[in-house]
């Protein structure tokens, strides 16, 4: 497996991208990402990806974008970046050991991925 | 320029001059670095028509860009406004012998609704290809010697040109690159599904006898494709180190006839980019090499061990290198051996002052009829 110095931008990756296929945006693709990280770009849209390592089957260079995604995460928490949604899944999972918070009240209102 | 104008007539949810976007939009499967002022995700044609017009009034540049596949920098933005067609991916109408798409269609989604019909113009990026783009270099296939390319299949463009006008052209705007206006609509004939089919490998171990038999496949009409891979490219794809021919027959003329091992043979050669670029060999060209001078271009190949793919039986190949300072070398036999530079790939940026004087000509003229203020895909191709 290679890190995204290796991809060479032939957007092969778009044919396994379900995020591209919802909203058909560019920076969601496994070359986009693999962009914005070669240009030292830290964004909250590295929260958006499945980390999954689908687009790794139709990568030519087999970058795996989802451990690099994993890397940018770290260093999007490490700078206090954070998305509402994960922050609380976080502190549900400290209070009460699952993301969803009390799950004795029943009333789930947001599933999280 | 003001993103609200554009936000006010697409929505917030498709424009953005955010760094994330004009970043992703800056360049292409070229790897030339340009630069994106705002991206707009296409919607609706009567968007498309105001844009066109506000871009005329204030001289602003418009790149439209399918899959951003191309090799040649056909999508890298100038301080441009990106128009993005992803979104535009309605299978509009299907008959007996037309389909009518929008330009973000990809190929494999109009594959998947065919059923008993077939488009044969298939090219081995159908999963990412739209067909758009397919339009814009006139995009060529593994069937090209049967079914020609992209405009012979064309019934009707309907486009938005440089000057604003909304108009339905014939196959006269297919292989432009995006400089003479917008595409809006196609509408592209389709053939019955083959299914009388089959397949044959043949492995070499001297050029001579693939030469011989690819000459002898040339003059069957049952053969609809004929796939060369050469000794270097198979050794780094890890094949038996021969030469290979790989070939379809409109019949039953092949010994392969067993739909899913035909599928495993497509698979191999479908994978054989992945293989060179897995060892470095990332820059593909695509030379059309003169029939009375295939066998010199094949030995030079084979002299400087330059890995080679490719429909040698349109007498196009597509040969890979690691770094782009070789390919110099091979621009200038190219030329020596009278063949053409960019041939099914499209020409860009890359590969502008490679085009002939004629073909410049003939688009300068459309260009002025059509965007005689240049406004579509400023510097691409002339």
């Amino acid at each position: 497996m290679a890190g995204v110095d290796k991809c060479i931008l032939c957007g092969k990756c778009r044919a396994d991208s379900a995020l591209l296929r919802v909203t058909g945006k560019e920076m969601l693709t496994a070359r986009g990402k693999a962009l914005l990280i070669m240009k030292g770009i830290l964004d909250k849209v590295f929260y958006i990806d499945p980390l999954n390592d689908v687009t790794v089957r139709s990568c030519p260079t087999n970058v795996e974008i989802s451990e690099e995604v994993r890397k940018q995460r770290e260093r999007l928490v490490e700078n206090g970046i954070e998305t509402k949604a994960n922050r609380r899944m976080i502190d549900n999972i400290r209070e009460f050991g699952n993301p969803y918070g009390s799950l004795e009240k029943k009333d789930i209102k947001e599933v999280y991925s | 320029m003001s993103i609200t104008w554009f936000e006010n007539l697409v929505g917030k949810e498709n424009v953005s001059d955010e760094i994330v976007d004009r970043e992703v939009y800056s360049t292409d499967a070229s790897q030339i670095k340009g630069k994106c002022d705002k991206v707009v995700w296409a919607t609706e044609v009567k968007h498309l028509h105001q844009i066109v017009l506000y871009a005329k009034r204030n001289k602003l540049d418009l790149i439209p860009r399918g899959a951003g596949t191309n090799l040649v920098g056909s999508c890298v933005p100038d301080n441009s406004v990106v128009i993005d067609f992803s979104k535009m991916n309605k299978i509009i109408a299907l008959t007996s012998n037309y389909v009518v798409v929008e330009p973000g269609v990809i190929l494999d989604d109009l594959n998947s609704v065919l059923r008993d019909k077939f488009f044969p113009i298939q090219p081995e990026d159908s999963s990412t290809c739209t067909i758009g783009g397919m339009i814009g270099i006139n995009s060529s296939g593994f069937y090209e010697k049967k079914y020609g390319r992209m405009k012979d299949w064309v019934l009707e463009v309907e486009m938005i040109d440089g000057n604003g006008r909304l108009k339905t052209y014939d196959s006269k705007v297919v292989g432009k690159e995006g400089i003479l206006g917008l595409i809006t609509n196609i509408k592209l004939k389709i053939t019955d599904k083959i299914d009388e089919r089959s397949m044959n490998v043949f492995k070499y171990d001297k050029l001579n006898d693939v030469l011989s038999k690819v000459n002898e496949l040339k003059s069957n009409q049952e053969v609809i494709a004929i796939e060369f891979i050469n000794l270097d490219a198979a050794k780094l794809a890890g094949l038996e180190e021969r030469y290979y021919l790989i070939v379809e027959y409109h019949g039953f003329e092949g010994g392969v006839r067993d739909l899913n091992e035909m599928g495993r043979l497509w698979h191999i050669r479908k994978k054989i980019f992945h293989k060179l670029a897995s060892n470095s060999y990332v820059y593909l060209e695509d030379p059309l090499i003169p029939q009375e001078n295939l066998a010199e271009f094949l030995y030079y190949l084979e002299t400087k061990n330059i890995p080679c793919y490719g429909p040698i039986g349109i007498n196009v190949l597509y040969p890979c290198f690691s770094n782009r300072e070789e390919i110099k070398e091979l621009y200038d036999t190219i030329l020596r051996l009278r063949g053409v530079i960019g041939s099914r790939q499209g020409i860009g940026l890359l590969k502008k002052n490679y085009l002939n004087e004629v073909m410049k000509e003939e688009l300068r003229n459309l260009k002025e009829q059509m965007d005689p203020m240049h406004i579509m895909n400023k510097g691409k191709v002339i």
